[in-house]
């Protein structure tokens, strides 16, 4: 079926759309050096959703044929719900195809080729001694995603990212330290030829064997550019999506636009249309076109994150945030790429005046609610405004709007993280790749435990 | 050659709540199929979504042996067993699931019009089927209903601040998750002042405290040295109270998988793993098992896509012989709804923040405590820390009972 031949226009309801996802993912999985999986996968899905009298009906298939049945049943369905009609604002149309990895995509390289890259590492993990545990990934995925609308979008677009992850764990003694390395690039060919940084990486992860649990308590905190990246997303990121404002007069008032929430030198950014990234989306699920959304500037709220329904509600314009994880689920307002923008400091200069102090350098998981939390996976003491010896930390956590007044200091050079393992997380839906990231980011406090 | 075929058939009907009201009715109707084919040493996997014949994935399975993945273990054979979950119960529809919706917002909002509810109410029904060539033909069908939503007072600025979910495989005693949601909003309203120190401290949702058993009875890490326990089996680590199990066939608890996704159907429910504090086993899948020299006790599991991999059925504690208001004996303790964010180091530390937490004596939430994050240690929180184990539990069909423990805690 041609989804020119769906007539969505002509539809009795207020909105529908039909979005096609066309996917490929092939994985590789191996356990202390043996394969234990690996696959390609390929498969073609529709999500259709109708919007009438104020609800939303949505179905799902795997046969492409059946969306005009999904859609007749749908409109049944919608039927027995009386409302009123509340239409979507839809302020313009997209029709654009963009087309960035046809060239170059996961589908173009042979799993035996993936095989090989990831192999190659393995000689780096098998020559080390304290060696008790490794997990060995490679995983891929190209998307390609259609979208048409009662509304008139018809847009397609299509990504892609591969990537190596290495979850291992070194013994000596009694001591462990479980720990993970893991990269990924849009280009399949950036995941050769990095046996320095894969050694470089262990031979780290060794010296935490003899780290010791912090003291817990109140430390000033400097978060590297992946960590800020995890403190944007899950601090502030997540109250940014407005779906969680809808019908919440507090809410409302609490978030107001123009309202001072950070330090001054505070801007944090989602923005999808970033290439390369894990969260790229030129427009998002519903075909609005993505665009660089601050959702704090200088330290002033200046936006939030929207789907078609949340901007309607709430009177404000789309932000091309309405996302699903794949073809079997809705949109809802997720972030893209999230980020905080750069500094003018060195890392030195962050560090000075640091008597005592914590550095967060990679995570392993964090979660926004009223306390936003990182767990690390490698952090160091900071003595004396230097470095000092790594350090067991469980959790660093603070409160958002306290944490967010209390950054002091952000470096210059913003890097943005990527992973084809895990995501981002909500309600049922996870994992959505997202990227996120930022540039050192110092915090006059946060509590570490 | 060996071949194994795997078909999974979901449908499923979900309700989106938003400020209190259903915003969105979605159905999903899903089949997913996996073949495997086993040849001399080797396996090869094919999956797909959709009407895919089977015939179509073996061949594919069989250009996938090139990959060689290794295949050393000897596959399970002649058990026939069909087991349907779902008989007696009302079929899934739209109308259903809507109605269930409605009854449980209007009775929420209707006594509690101070606070604003959302995320998902739904029901599925599964049906998996797995075959080989070894005489394996295994099939479960259930129907679970869920319910899990947020809360969040209206004038909290919090995007939520608390949530109370249920799953049912039988019937939906929706009048239980309403008196505890009850319950749990009337402590809301109320709030306690707490000053740092060591407490009692039940979890009302034991998931995040028994994480670390998922890690370190893996049979895998177990045998490899890599698990805080490597080597401990036969000794006494915990508690004399302390016995736990990965139990595989709880339906009326809301749990029912009475064989595992390479087809091995363990004899009994329960394995024991730990025994009154004494470490008795791990868990493994067939791989592992053929690895370490020991049989698969039932634990390979996998998505459709993927070869089985360790996965743990349900941690069950056994239940103690008082309530949880006998083992308090009148002293107050906190009652933790909401810790997100915390862990365990590989040194068996362990430290959360609390998102929402409550004082609790005699019988109730007395009052909202403050954010508070909580600090100990796997081996002392079932051990020596460990005050006792309930023979009731918050809601009456759930799996595990109140785990009442000491800890450090510390008011922000």
């Amino acid at each position: 079926m041609h989804l020119e031949e769906l007539h969505l226009e002509k539809l009795p309801c207020d909105y529908a759309d039909v979005r096609v996802e066309e996917r490929y993912r092939s994985n590789l999985v191996y356990r202390n050096f043996e394969t234990q999986s690996g696959i390609e996968l390929q498969d073609t899905s529709a999500f259709i959703r109708v919007f009438h009298n104020g609800r939303w009906f949505f179905s799902t298939t795997t046969d492409i044929e059946k969306i005009g049945r999904e859609i007749d049943r749908l409109m049944k369905l919608s039927g027995r719900f009386p409302g009123i009609s509340s239409p979507l604002t839809v302020p313009h149309a997209t029709r654009r195809n963009i087309i960035r990895c046809a060239d170059e995509n996961a589908r173009l390289h042979p799993l035996r080729e993936k095989k090989r890259v990831l192999e190659s590492y393995f000689f780096i993990y098998r020559k080390e001694k304290k060696l008790a545990d490794c997990t060995a990934i490679y995983a891929d995925w190209w998307i390609r995603k259609h979208i048409r609308s009662s509304k008139g979008h018809q847009c397609t677009y299509d990504t892609t990212m591969h990537g190596l992850h290495f979850d291992f764990t070194v013994k000596d003694g009694g001591q462990m330290f479980r720990s993970r390395f893991g990269v990924a690039y849009p280009v399949f060919l950036r995941l050769s030829g990095l046996q320095n940084l894969v050694s470089r990486d262990l031979a780290e992860a060794k010296r935490f064997l003899r780290a010791k649990t912090v003291k817990p308590g109140t430390y000033p905190v400097i978060l590297s550019e992946q960590t800020a990246g995890v403190f944007a997303h899950e601090s502030f990121g997540h109250k940014s999506e407005a779906d969680f404002m809808m019908g919440d007069k507090k809410m409302m008032e609490e978030w107001q636009i123009g309202k001072r929430v950070g330090a001054s030198t505070l801007s944090i950014v989602d923005r999808g249309n970033v290439w390369g990234t894990c969260g790229y989306c030129p427009f998002d699920d519903e075909g609005t076109m993505c665009r660089k959304t601050y959702l704090i500037r200088n330290g002033i709220l200046e936006g939030r994150l929207h789907s078609l329904e949340t901007a309607t509600a709430l009177g404000e314009k789309p932000t091309g945030n309405a996302r699903a994880i794949n073809g079997q689920f809705e949109p809802m307002v997720r972030m893209t790429n999230t980020y905080i923008e750069a500094g003018a400091s060195r890392f030195n200069e962050l560090l000075e005046g640091i008597e005592l102090g914590v550095y967060v350098k990679s995570f392993r998981h964090g979660s926004g609610l009223s306390t936003f939390t990182i767990a690390p996976d490698r952090a160091y003491m900071i003595r004396d405004g230097r470095l000092a010896e790594p350090v067991r930390v469980a959790v660093v956590s603070g409160t958002v709007f306290q944490t967010l007044k209390d950054i002091d200091g952000l470096s210059s050079r913003v890097r943005l993280f990527r992973s084809v393992i895990g995501g981002c997380g909500k309600s049922e839906q996870a994992p959505l790749p997202v990227s996120f990231g930022g540039p050192k980011v110092k915090v006059r406090q946060m509590h570490v435990s | 050659m060996e071949r194994e075929s795997l078909e999974i058939e979901i449908v499923e009907i979900s309700l989106n709540v938003k400020n209190s009201s259903i915003n969105s009715v979605r159905r999903k109707e899903v089949t997913r199929r996996a073949a495997r084919v086993f040849k001399e040493g080797s396996l090869g996997l094919a999956a797909a979504q959709g009407d895919v014949p089977f015939d179509d994935l073996f061949k594919r399975a069989e250009n996938a042996l090139a990959l060689g993945i290794e295949w050393n273990y000897d596959l399970p054979t002649d058990t026939v067993y069909t087991r349907d979950a779902t008989q007696g119960l009302d079929s899934l529809t739209e109308d259903g699931i809507c109605s269930l919706g409605e009854t449980v917002l209007k009775q929420l909002t209707s006594r509690n019009p101070d606070f604003i509810f959302s995320d998902r109410i739904g029901g599925a029904r599964k049906k998996v089927r797995l075959e080989n060539s070894k005489g394996i033909s295994l099939s479960l069908a259930t129907q679970e209903t869920e319910i899990g939503l947020t809360f969040k007072h209206r004038e909290s600025s919090n995007i939520i601040d608390g949530y109370h979910a249920a799953g049912w495989l039988r019937d939906v005693n929706t009048e239980e998750y309403i008196e505890r949601y009850n319950e749990i909003l009337d402590g809301y309203r109320n709030s306690s002042d707490l000053k740092s120190a060591r407490r009692k401290v039940v979890f009302l949702n034991e998931g995040m405290v028994m994480a670390k058993f998922r890690e370190v009875l893996r049979g895998d890490r177990y045998y490899r040295g890599a698990s805080l326990l490597s080597e401990k089996i036969g000794e006494k680590i915990f508690s004399e109270n302390f016995t736990l199990y990965d139990s595989n066939d709880l339906v009326e608890n809301g749990y029912c998988s009475p064989f595992d996704m390479e087809g091995v159907k363990r004899e009994e429910s329960d394995l024991v793993l730990i025994e009154h504090g004494v470490l008795r086993d791990v868990v493994l899948d067939l791989r592992n098992g053929a690895k370490y020299g020991r049989k698969s006790t039932g634990n390979g599991y996998r998505a459709y896509s993927q070869n089985p991999d360790i996965r743990f059925n349900a941690l069950r504690v056994e239940r103690g012989k008082k309530t949880l208001d006998e083992i308090l004996d009148g002293e107050e303790a906190l009652v933790v709804l909401l810790a997100s964010g915390g862990d365990f180091l590989d040194n068996g530390d362990f430290s959360t923040p609390v998102q929402l937490s409550f004082t609790y004596g005699n019988g109730k939430f007395i009052g909202r405590a403050p954010q508070v994050t909580l600090k100990s240690n796997l081996l002392r929180m079932f051990g020596e820390d460990l005050v006792g184990i309930s023979c009731d539990s918050f809601m009456s069909d759930r799996i595990n009972p109140y785990l009442i423990m000491e800890m450090d805690m510390e008011v922000h």
